[in-house]
């Protein structure tokens, strides 16, 4: 399977927090969702995947060359949630400017056709945009020069059910060119199970999973038994039970085990909020 | 490189046209009716000060973040900030030597106005270039590594501190090396004066460049 990046012991380092050592290849042509909780280290991991932030160890390959190479950041498309041009620009302005840093790879045809489908006015300043208005900018700021990964940091939290729709009809349009790579992080679990062909979970600056998404959501489950049930699990098939006032409820790791150990109990296909609470409460007990 | 010049330039535009205007129309009435001709020289001094801010700017936009996202390098995005620091002071220059030319037209304001000499207005808006780029090789790696508006206030603080030191030094003199002193000056040529005004220009451009290679190295330790 072809690699866009790979990354090989990132380390990063911060007086309250450590992202790392995370090794982790990103396959081309999928959608990747990156998913934790706030503070997981997830901007971190995107910003140093941009080169916007050098990693305190480990590498990380980018196609054949790195993110600290020039002609790797040109194919790449960032969209950050709090990283753009001041806010007195206009939207013209910022392609100008872009056409300027990209040059030859910059297409004002395609900038100009996605400000006409976002219906942005290009002659208003940016603080005068919406949040999805902004949002749409950065994405079409992103996309006009073609790039084959596009790295999404939060681009659909506060955005409406329409807009967000819309994004993400886009990102499936995107990813139509199989060189292509997305790398979305989200808080929205739901975006990701519609349009993700894999899910990432950074959990407190380490990497727990890179699963295929299907494969994830058919293998786990939520299972509701009484506590002296669980002894008859498969060993390791239980990653996390909380108590209850009338029982438990455990996430399994596979939803068919199971359901072969306990047939009278239910088991429900765990969502990924799901294997996100349940797993981050594993490590508080 | 020129999308980071056009940008700064947009930045200045969006930011600061408007103030600008009201600064021209100011000094330009302060030349009028005040017949000081200094105030034409502190606007090359002024366009290092708005260029410097611009920092601010980016800061609050985490432009810096984004711009690393983008295929150029730390040179280019601090080269983009110096030469157009340069440009604008050049601009401010030409600007400067517009409103020295309105000086004779005060005489039907204020009584008699002589215009100013070029030679003289040229080592004006030279000594003005040559405090402005000193303040701006301060300001900028300032900026970069503590925050535009720390960087603000230490120069300002700097160069208060360097005023009252010198206004002290002057008091603490006797009044007779004064004398003698200013006399010494006023004896000197005017072709050594110019020849201490380019080297001093020519010293301060030289410290600017150098500033500049601080800053990359400070934009590049940023990204750790």
């Amino acid at each position: 399977m072809p690699y866009t990046a790979k990354l090989q012991g990132i380390e990063k380092h911060y007086t309250s927090f450590t992202l790392g050592p995370v090794d982790w290849e990103l396959p081309a042509g999928m959608i990747v969702g990156l998913v934790g909780e706030n503070g997981a280290g997830k901007t971190t991991l995107l910003k140093m995947l941009c080169g916007a932030l050098r990693p305190d160890a480990g590498q990380i390959a980018l196609w054949d060359t790195s993110p600290a190479d020039a002609a790797a950041r040109a194919r790449i498309g960032a969209v950050f949630e709090d990283a753009f041009f001041p806010d007195c620009f206009t939207a013209k302005q910022v392609g100008k400017c872009l056409r300027g840093v990209f040059g030859a790879r910059w297409s004002d045809e395609k900038y100009n056709a996605f400000l006409h489908n976002f219906a942005l006015d290009s002659g208003k300043p940016i603080k005068e945009y919406s949040r999805g208005m902004r949002m749409k900018l950065s994405l079409a700021a992103a996309l006009a020069h073609d790039p084959e990964l596009l790295v999404l940091d939060e681009a659909t939290s506060g955005l409406d059910p329409v807009v967000r729709g819309e994004l993400l009809d886009l990102l499936l349009d995107y990813i139509q060119d199989e060189r292509r790579t997305v790398l979305l992080s989200s808080h929205i679990t739901t975006d990701l199970e519609q349009i993700a062909d894999r899910i990432a979970y950074l959990h407190r600056g380490r990497l727990l999973f890179c699963e295929d998404k299907d494969e994830l959501l058919q293998q786990y489950g939520l299972l509701r038994c009484a506590q002296g049930d669980l002894a008859r699990l498969p060993a390791g098939c239980a990653v996390y039970t909380r108590q209850g006032a009338y029982g438990c409820e455990t996430l399994v790791k596979s939803r068919a085990a199971a359901c072969a150990a306990l047939p009278d109990a239910v088991c429900d296909p765990a969502g990924i909020d799901d294997i996100m609470r349940f797993t981050s409460g594993r490590d508080d007990q | 490189m020129k999308g980071l010049l056009y940008k700064d330039f947009q930045l200045l535009r969006n930011s600061y046209s408007r103030n600008i205007l009201t600064v021209l129309l100011l000094y330009a009435a302060i030349i009028l009716l005040t017949r000081q001709i200094f105030v034409a020289y502190a606007l090359v001094f002024l366009a290092g000060v708005y260029v410097s801010s611009t920092i601010s700017f980016d800061e609050q936009a985490h432009w810096d973040s984004y711009a690393r996202t983008l295929p150029v390098s730390a040179g280019q995005i601090v080269a983009a900030k110096y030469l157009l620091n340069l440009v604008f002071m050049l601009a401010a220059a030409v600007c400067a030597l517009l409103l020295s030319a309105l000086l004779p037209l005060s005489a039907g304001i204020v009584g008699d106005a002589a215009a100013v000499p070029l030679p003289d207005q040229l080592s004006g808006i030279l000594g003005s270039g040559a405090v402005s780029l000193l303040a701006s090789s301060l300001t900028l790696p300032i900026s970069y590594k503590f925050g535009g508006a720390r960087a603000r206030s230490f120069v300002g603080t700097a160069f208060l501190v360097l005023f009252v030191l010198a206004f002290l030094l002057m008091r603490s003199l006797p009044a007779g090396f004064i004398h003698d002193t200013v006399a010494a000056l006023n004896a000197v040529s005017e072709q050594q004066v110019w020849l201490w005004v380019v080297l001093i220009f020519a010293a301060v451009l030289a410290l600017y460049a150098a500033s500049g290679a601080v800053c990359v190295r400070i934009y590049k330790n940023n990204a750790r």
